[in-house]
């Protein structure tokens, strides 16, 4: 039976089956960004121009305190939370120091 | 790309897998709950860099999947409307309700648009008065405040043509349902880092005391996921029990007061439907009553036939076309979410059940662990 | 006696009409006012039904594409560059000398006259680069909302050199993938221009006419197996066809793949993978190991080969599909994606 099943999936992936389409907006996706500028204009809709490494996109940023320059993770046009640069250098050195213990 | 690659790099991820290596002396089963970790895990094939003994479990982490049936059937239905332009994200234009999909429905005239954020489905309503914007609003508590702000804005500009259908979930309850079946796995837990970034840790804390299971907030990037694996490892080889941060760059232990603040005010928990798994009480959220206006329920009730979720055929896509060549059989997606069979224990993965033909919702969301596992084999 | 005569509507309209398809005045009014004038060359000239022109004895490569791009103007062209860069460049892959376009229009009512203006004008300059003249054309208007502004058609003709041999099937095991630039920045370019996903970004598309560096490429090195331009599908879909085609497995290697960091970004934030994105100023060259130093080195000294790389291997055994090794040195299948990941691209 293994090998039937074993047989088949090979099988299917050499054909060109597959019609799979990958629509976009991966919905857990989470992206950290910079802050570029900040739009106070409504008070209840605060936002800001934010850059993913060359693409800029308008992410409201109610729900964080931020300044500009700051980097923010943004998830389907907010910003969930700040990046907290402090804590991603701590990690960055205890991975470093794994790597020196392993 | 800052915060990114530093999680990606070559070295840091050998290294976490030695580590891990060096730490593991006995089988275990971890599980995540998050489908943007699954495709991570499957995209990057970090399972096969682990030791045998450990295994990972991938849980009812993509709201696209666990959405009940019976609810598509109602977006499609409301979308079918000439009043109505039906605006949703990507992922959920593939997945079936009991009959069709809404891309189908799409391109059989229907206005259904794809948009990435629901804020963008505010200005759609601002610019179209004359029609009923609906969003369908699924996710768990990273994106439910962020439909809700949609709500809020809509609220301020006075629209009277938004709504939202909703279909939201929370995490906790379905860990307790996991860890309470008796045929479940699972020693560790890995949770979904955003999920926390706003919900906070507070609920894990109560689950790891209950159930004895380490829970360790993880990220999204391989280092990230390595890390949480290793530290849950850590703990299990030690039989400690605790709720552990490992993704502090971006979850603060309160988590977003703000978001949560809107959360609240808008929001009530209710019992939910899972697909594949059946009710679990108190795990979803609805509007508050005082939304009701805007909530597109109201407009159709839900059709009838399939919301039954013992009724298998409810859980298989096309349940008129029963893969009869390979015996009796079916869709095992709700055994594969519990963490009591993987993938490779499904009969028609990857043969009678692809994203071309799938037999179930998981192998046709990008997020489902099916799909994520089919497409980077 | 009652006569039915139409009036003749005002010559002075700005924008595409009805009237301009129907074959009458208006019709010779648009091609003598629009089109000649940028085409203008004596085979067009022959103002015929169609041109008479000499071949060489020998081979000769045909090829067509049709162009629905949207929208039609984006940052680094337009839908006519698109139009005359990727007929020339799927010629230029056959191994051919591009000669000669088509081009037809299918224009919708209601277009402004000097858009079309703008486009043709860009066909022109894009020929003239390319060193081909476009020898033929048709144009049909139709009612408002039946296409969206214009669709363009582009057939072309070339001359193979005797002795040259490109065809998908010859990739075997022992070659190398080369790839003229960066990936996926034309699909990136034209969704940034579309004003429903809201995001803004400095990519201009990469369209091109890359027959003058295959050309070189071609002179100095006789061994290349394989030239293809991974438009619509991109990298990853070329590839495929050509491990199927070729019966070879193709192996690319991620940490090799060029992919700017404003592709990066999108792709991150979108969900998409830059393998699957459009690309319009590409080419994919796949030629024995031995000669990739001397290849690069030819693709290296044009502009728009500047940042040629090798991005993958075909290994001496292996199935007839497109495997990937990752950043950490294992393996996983790129798989080919038939499904419309992004409409209207090109």
């Amino acid at each position: 039976m293994c090998d039937i099943i074993h047989f088949f999936r090979t099988y299917c992936l050499l054909l060109k089956l597959d019609k799979y389409n990958k629509d976009f907006t991966n919905m857990c996706l989470a992206i950290p960004g910079r802050i570029l500028s900040l739009d106070d204009s409504i008070p209840e809709l605060k936002m800001a121009k934010v850059d993913f490494s060359g693409i800029v996109k308008n992410i409201c940023v109610q729900w964080v305190d931020v300044s500009i320059g700051d980097y923010v993770l943004a998830h389907a046009g907010m910003a969930i939370s700040v990046v907290n640069a402090e804590e991603a250098e701590e990690t960055l050195k205890d991975l470093k120091q794994l790597t020196i213990d392993c | 790309m800052k915060y990114i690659d530093e999680y990606r790099d070559k070295e840091q991820v050998q290294s976490l897998v030695r580590a891990i290596r060096q730490v593991v002396t006995r089988p275990w089963h971890i599980m995540e709950i998050c489908g943007g970790q699954t495709h991570a895990i499957a995209r990057y094939r970090l399972e096969e860099m682990l030791p045998e003994e450990v295994k990972l479990l991938h849980g009812p982490g993509c709201p696209v999947c666990v959405t009940p049936v019976g609810i598509i059937d109602r977006a499609i239905g409301l979308a079918k409307r000439p009043d109505v332009i039906l605006a949703s994200f990507g992922d959920m234009m593939r997945v079936p309700g009991s009959r069709e999909d809404l891309l189908q429905v799409k391109a059989n005239g229907a206005d259904i648009r794809m948009l990435y954020s629901p804020l963008d489905a505010v200005s759609l309503a601002a610019g179209h008065p004359d029609k009923k914007v609906i969003f369908f609003a699924i996710g768990f508590e990273t994106t439910a405040p962020v439909h809700m702000m949609a709500l809020k804005e809509a609220v301020r500009r006075k629209l009277e043509n938004f709504y939202l259908l909703t279909s939201l979930f929370t995490v906790p309850p379905a860990i307790e349902a996991i860890l309470s079946d008796p045929e479940s796995r699972v020693d560790g837990f890995l949770t979904a880092g955003h999920v926390c970034a706003i919900t906070g840790n507070e609920a894990y804390h109560l689950l790891a005391k209950k159930y004895k299971t380490p829970m360790v907030v993880t990220g999204f990037e391989p280092a990230d996921l390595l890390l949480g694996i290793y530290r849950c490892l850590l703990q299990l080889e030690a039989g400690i029990y605790k709720v552990e941060n490992a993704y502090k760059r971006a979850v603060p232990e309160e988590g977003n007061p703000a978001a949560r603040a809107l959360m609240d005010e808008t929001l009530e928990l209710c019992d939910q439907e899972w697909r594949g798994i059946g009710v679990i009480p108190q795990s979803g959220l609805q509007l508050k009553e005082i939304f009701a206006r805007q909530d597109a329920s109201h407009f159709l009730p839900v059709p009838e036939a399939v919301s039954n979720a013992e009724d298998e055929s409810a859980y298989q896509v096309r349940p008129d076309k029963k893969p009869s060549s390979m015996g009796r059989g079916r869709c095992i997606a709700g055994d594969i979410m519990r963490g009591t069979k993987q993938t490779k224990d499904c009969p028609f993965f990857g043969t009678l059940c692809t994203p071309d033909h799938p037999v179930g919702a998981p192998m046709v969301s990008s997020e489902g662990v099916c799909a994520a596992y089919y497409r980077y084999k | 006696m009652i006569t039915t005569n139409c009036p003749i509507p005002f010559s002075g309209s700005d924008c595409v009409l009805l009237a301009h398809g129907g074959g009458g005045r208006m019709t010779h009014q648009l091609i003598s006012s629009i089109f000649y004038p940028a085409f203008r060359n004596p085979l067009l000239e022959q103002d015929h039904d169609g041109c008479v022109f000499q071949v060489e004895a020998g081979r000769m490569a045909c090829s067509t594409d049709s162009f629905v791009v949207d929208p039609v103007f984006f940052p680094g062209g337009d839908i006519g560059d698109l139009a005359v860069n990727g007929t020339v460049n799927d010629l230029a892959c056959c191994g051919a000398r591009p000669l000669y376009l088509t081009a037809g229009f299918i224009l919708e009512e209601g277009l402004p006259l000097a858009d079309l203006r703008r486009i043709v004008l860009s066909m022109k300059a894009a020929a003239e680069r390319a060193g081909v003249q476009i020898v033929a054309g048709d144009t049909k208007v139709v009612e408002r909302g039946k296409c969206d502004k214009l669709f363009i058609n582009t057939s072309g003709i070339g001359v193979v050199p005797e002795g040259v041999r490109i065809a998908p099937d010859r990739a075997q095991p022992g070659d190398v993938v080369i790839c003229s630039g960066p990936i996926g920045v034309h699909g990136i370019t034209i969704l940034s221009a579309r004003e429903s996903l809201g995001f803004e970004t400095n990519l201009k598309s990469d369209t091109a006419s890359l027959n003058n560096m295959i050309d070189g490429l071609l002179k100095d090195i006789e061994e290349v197996h394989v030239l293809r331009d991974p438009t619509r599908g991109g990298v990853s879909g070329t590839l495929n066809e050509i491990a199927q085609a070729a019966g070879v497995e193709i192996v690319l290697d991620e940490a090799s793949l060029p992919i700017p960091d404003a592709v990066r970004g999108a792709s991150e934030i979108l969900g998409l993978d830059p393998l699957y994105i459009a690309n319009e100023g590409l080419v994919l060259v796949i030629l024995p190991e031995e000669k990739a130093e001397q290849a690069l080195a030819i693709m290296r000294n044009c502009p728009e080969g500047k940042n040629a790389a090798i991005i993958g291997r075909i290994p001496e055994k292996g199935n007839a599909l497109v495997k990937m090794k990752t950043l950490y040195g294992n393996y996983r299948i790129v798989d080919m994606l038939s499904g419309e990941q992004l409409p209207r691209i090109c």
